[in-house]
């Protein structure tokens, strides 16, 4: 498609301005549509290790839980617990990927999550608690990575299509322009020449019809 | 920022154990409520929800998850083990941006 310009000089040197320009920009955007592949691609293979850990982490948590829980009761554990003794904290940090903020975080437990009482407690129960701290360190690794997937995967699909419109509609028609105008240009040399020749040829018929 | 936890009794007490907030829910009302007001919440940042929830609230989850920052939500399995035909982050990435890798 040809775009809407009119085919004067000035217009001319603009475009060939704008095309160089594009091609300029979808190369830089393709570099970086190439490095977010990659880095998307590494994140996945983490977050799939990571998620398989976590599984298997929180499998023998409730392990530990479900065996705590048969020893002690369960409405024992659930008034030992009933004032927590911890404050979990989430510190938020950004870390920039190739221009995109992605989170990460730092788990900060305060307080003394094992101030119950003795007598009524079992050492199964102070394992589970140790236990569920790792696993909340697990998941936050894991949050972090899969949102960080996330926003990289929506990264990749509007890189992704800035590419495709530079290079499929933009460079093209910026390029099909080009040549419309200089064609027209050329014409209209053209047909200046002509009518140049055909004046003079008229003022020298008309001379020498004097003479 | 806090952590919030979605999910059954056992999953509620024992990240209680280590100072993470929760709440207990067993049907679909109560899980929509204590998403919204997990949500609603703007200290909490990480929302950790049983997949078992998750299911019974999946549109919900989904939508949020792929169009807010914040809170990040992670889904666990609940004592009773993983929910079989899991989607990978993968797929979920997929299906809902529609691109493929």
């Amino acid at each position: 498609m040809i775009l809407a310009i009119n085919p004067t000089r000035m217009e001319l040197l603009r475009l060939k301005k704008r095309h160089v320009l594009a091609i300029r920009g979808h190369k830089l955007l393709k570099d970086k549509q190439d490095v977010l592949v990659r880095k998307f691609l590494e994140i996945i293979e983490e977050t799939k290790k990571l998620r398989i850990q976590a599984d298997n982490e929180i499998q023998s948590v409730f392990q530990s839980y479900s065996i705590a829980e048969g020893v002690v009761g369960g409405a024992a554990i659930e008034s030992l617990f009933a004032v927590p003794g911890a404050q979990t904290e989430v510190k938020f940090k950004t870390k920039t990927i190739m221009n995109l903020k992605a989170p990460e975080f730092e788990v900060e437990i305060t307080g003394n999550p094992y101030n119950y009482g003795d007598e009524k407690s079992s050492i199964l129960v102070d394992m589970c608690v140790k236990k569920f701290g790792n696993l909340l360190n697990t998941l936050l690794k894991l949050a972090e990575l899969e949102t960080t997937s996330i926003l990289l995967a929506e990264e990749i699909e509007k890189t992704r299509r800035r590419v495709n419109v530079l290079e499929y509609i933009l460079i093209p028609n910026i390029n099909e322009t080009i040549k419309y105008i200089t064609m027209k240009l050329s014409e209209m040399e053209r047909s200046n020449l002509t009518r140049l020749k055909k004046v003079k040829a008229m003022i020298t018929s008309k001379k020498g019809g004097k003479k | 920022m806090k952590y919030f936890i979605i999910g059954d009794e056992d999953a509620v007490l024992g990240f209680g154990m280590v100072g993470v907030q929760g709440r207990t829910v067993k049907n679909f009302k109560e899980a929509e409520t204590a998403f919204n007001h997990a949500l609603e919440n703007e200290d909490i940042g990480i929302i950790i929800i049983t997949e078992k929830i998750a299911q019974l609230i999946r549109p919900t989850v989904d939508r949020f998850l792929f169009t807010e920052r914040f809170p990040l939500i992670i889904e666990i399995p609940d004592r009773t083990g993983p929910v079989s035909g899991r989607m990978g982050i993968r797929e979920m990435a997929n299906t809902a941006i529609g691109i493929k890798l």
